[in-house]
């Protein structure tokens, strides 16, 4: 059922056995699996149905370091949260996202990929993918035009991408949610505090406000933070009325290791002979392929994960970088700059049909898989917003190794390449100098925010253990790519259904217990 | 606005057309014989941009920064068996891929001017920016 809660009497108690705080991918397919049931689920959502520029003028914070998107543009405020416009773009993280690499500080997920594959297989339902196969023989069986490049498979793969249609949850689950007779979803319902009990080890109640002014008290057994990273960070940082650095900080990990795949154009792919490079091009609703460097490369190098994507050189010189064209605050008018410059970028068609869709030359753009940094980190601002919350403050942060890692991967390619005798691999200019550290002006963040409440077993290094339960209060729980320890180079909306899944599993179990 | 991109398409299918003829008149038409072709570079770059490669390995690469020492370090097999100048082009040619095959395969590679090259490569981009 729904509620409106700028309705009810101000003041109101509301009482529930889960609180889920954010109606996004995480929130939405962890209440969905409370249909039928017995149990009491409140799910919180913080705007409406549609996007109104007051709710989101509370996303609104400053951003310092590596140039970032306006914060207010950067997520979306209401049901369905930023599957309103996703790319739809999934993959599965490689074994080594989860593995404990020596020469990165602070990786490794206290789980394997092996623990997640079986809600990655559920995730495909939530996301409307098909089915789950990563397996690159398997299409190339099916259709063996899909043909990978010749390249030594002890340096390189092609790593398989699927497509959401894309799946929007607030088109999706609007009717579902709604008619469900023990979901009951708030919206206009912002947590503004959450308060534990006196020796801070469970969550008594938090605190929903809406711009009416009414504000009401959730209580339950259990309480899920599913706002994504910036917002799970800033909603403990702000609960600080009883621990002055905010609940679940009593290691001054909340807001810290943020992380995002960074995006940078890397190089060009020059080929000998003419190529359509259908595996690499391939568009919605089927398969496509990245190259990847194998796991092993990775670590005789001792660098971080980075995946290649290609598109004729011919479109990708005339494509500004995304963070230039994601500039306002409001979302709608950057999507429009953007598909704006992609429809001028695009070949003629008289240009293509010369073509026949067969170029020699591929821009190459890498998704940089960003290292856990305990600097790159959300903080709270003094400035306030419309409810009275301090406004989120993002200081994102790369390490040296991101951009030795770029360059390494391109030389490598280059390399690779030539022992093909498919052609020759140029970098971009921004990765000629070995000597300097600093990622490129252009580097485009992938919207993907992750870390800030990250997944440790040792209290010290993360905020919530394996199964999501922040460290120290039994019974209050974060939900989505907060929790990721590190976060690979592969977009995560699949992973965050993944682990939301699993999250809803192990709350199940403790509910029948 | 038809008209224009009839235009544009015209103007599209000369430039294209003449890519080959460029690259032929380039490849043939240069001087020192194949130490100085760059086989497979110059389907991709102009005469310009291979002598700013060549000019950069010289300045890198200091200790190479002669003409006959380059032209040795090319002619040098990898068993450091130099073959003589006057070898036919078909010699110097299987020479100058072998090497360079091995050269990527053993990661003997530069990257000059962004170029990811074997070195071979980079010394045949070198002795060209001599000769033009």
């Amino acid at each position: 059922m729904h509620i409106d809660a700028r309705i009810p009497e101000d003041e109101s108690t509301i009482e529930g056995d889960i609180c889920i705080i954010g109606a996004g991918a995480a929130g939405i397919s962890i209440a969905a699996e409370w249909i039928p049931t017995s149990c009491k689920v409140i799910l919180l959502e913080g705007g409406g149905f549609e996007y109104e520029d007051r709710v989101q003028d509370l996303y609104s914070g400053k951003t310092t370091g590596q140039p970032y998107y306006p914060l207010k543009s950067a997520r979306l405020h209401y049901f369905g949260g930023t599957t309103g416009h996703w790319g739809g773009m999934c993959s599965i993280f490689d074994p080594i996202t989860f593995q404990k690499r020596d020469w990165i500080n602070d990786s490794g997920w206290p789980m394997t990929q092996e623990d997640l594959m079986p809600y990655y297989e559920r995730a495909h339902n939530n996301l409307d993918i098909g089915i789950c196969d990563f397996n690159l023989e398997n299409w190339q069986k099916k259709d063996p035009s899909l043909e990978s490049l010749p390249l030594d498979k002890n340096f390189f793969w092609s790593k398989v991408w699927r497509y959401s249609p894309p799946t929007r949850f607030g088109t999706k689950y609007k009717d579902i949610i709604a008619q469900s007779k023990n979901i009951h979803l708030y919206t206009y319902a912002n947590v503004v505090d959450i308060k534990a009990n006196e020796n801070l080890s469970a969550v008594q109640e938090v605190t929903v406000k809406n711009y009416t002014g009414k504000t009401h008290k959730i209580t339950a057994k259990y309480f899920v933070l599913a706002c994504c990273s910036i917002q799970n960070a800033r909603i403990l940082l702000a609960s600080n009325k009883q621990s002055p650095n905010g609940l679940g900080n009593d290691h001054d990990v909340v807001g810290r290791y943020f992380m995002e795949n960074a995006e940078v154009r890397t190089g060009e792919l020059w080929l000998n002979e003419k190529s359509a490079l259908k595996l690499y091009m391939l568009r919605p609703p089927r398969v496509k392929a990245e190259i990847a460097m194998t796991a092993k490369k990775q670590a005789e190098y001792e660098i971080s994960n980075g995946i290649i994507s290609m598109i004729p050189l011919l479109w990708g010189k005339n494509i500004p970088p995304l963070i230039k064209t994601w500039a306002a605050e409001d979302p709608r008018k950057n999507l429009k700059t953007i598909s704006e410059a992609y429809e001028n970028a695009k070949e003629s068609k008289l240009s293509r049909f010369l073509n026949s869709k067969m170029y020699n030359s591929f821009q190459l753009v890498t998704r940089m898989e960003q290292i856990p940094n305990p600097l790159s980190r959300v903080t709270l601002d003094t400035e306030k917003d419309e409810l009275g919350m301090p406004r989120a403050m993002l200081h994102w942060e790369f390490t040296s190794m991101e951009k030795r890692s770029l360059r390494k991967i391109m030389e490598v390619l280059g390399q690779q390449v030539g022992v093909a005798g498919i052609g020759r691999v140029r970098l971009q200019e921004c990765l000629q100098d070995k000597n300097d550290p600093s990622m490129p002006a252009n580097t485009s963040p992938g919207w993907h925010h992750m870390g800030t409440t990250r997944m440790s077993d040792d209290p010290k290094k993360g905020v919530v253990d394996a199964n999501c339960k922040v460290h120290g209060i039994e019974n209050l729980f974060a939900a989505g790519s907060s929790c990721f320890p590190n976060g690979g180079a592969v977009n995560p909306t699949l992973s965050i259904v993944a682990l939301s899944l699993r999250l809803a599993d192990h709350l199940k179990k403790k509910m029948k217990a | 606005m038809e008209r224009r991109k009839f235009v544009i398409g015209i103007a599209a299918i000369v430039a294209a057309s003449a890519i080959p003829i460029i690259n032929y008149r380039f490849s043939h038409l240069l001087p020192g014989g194949y130490l100085v072709r760059p086989m497979v570079l110059a389907n991709f770059c102009d005469k310009d941009a291979i002598r700013d490669i060549g000019l950069s390995y010289r300045h890198e690469v200091p200790e190479e920064n002669e003409r006959n020492k380059l032209e040795a370090l090319l002619l040098t097999n990898s068993e450091g068996i130099k073959v003589d100048s006057k070898s036919t082009d078909e010699v110097i040619s299987d020479l100058l891929g072998t090497k360079i095959k091995r050269e990527f395969k053993n990661g003997q590679t530069v990257i000059e001017n962004g170029w990811v090259l074997s070195e071979t490569e980079a010394r045949q981009c070198a002795l060209f920016s001599f000769y033009d």
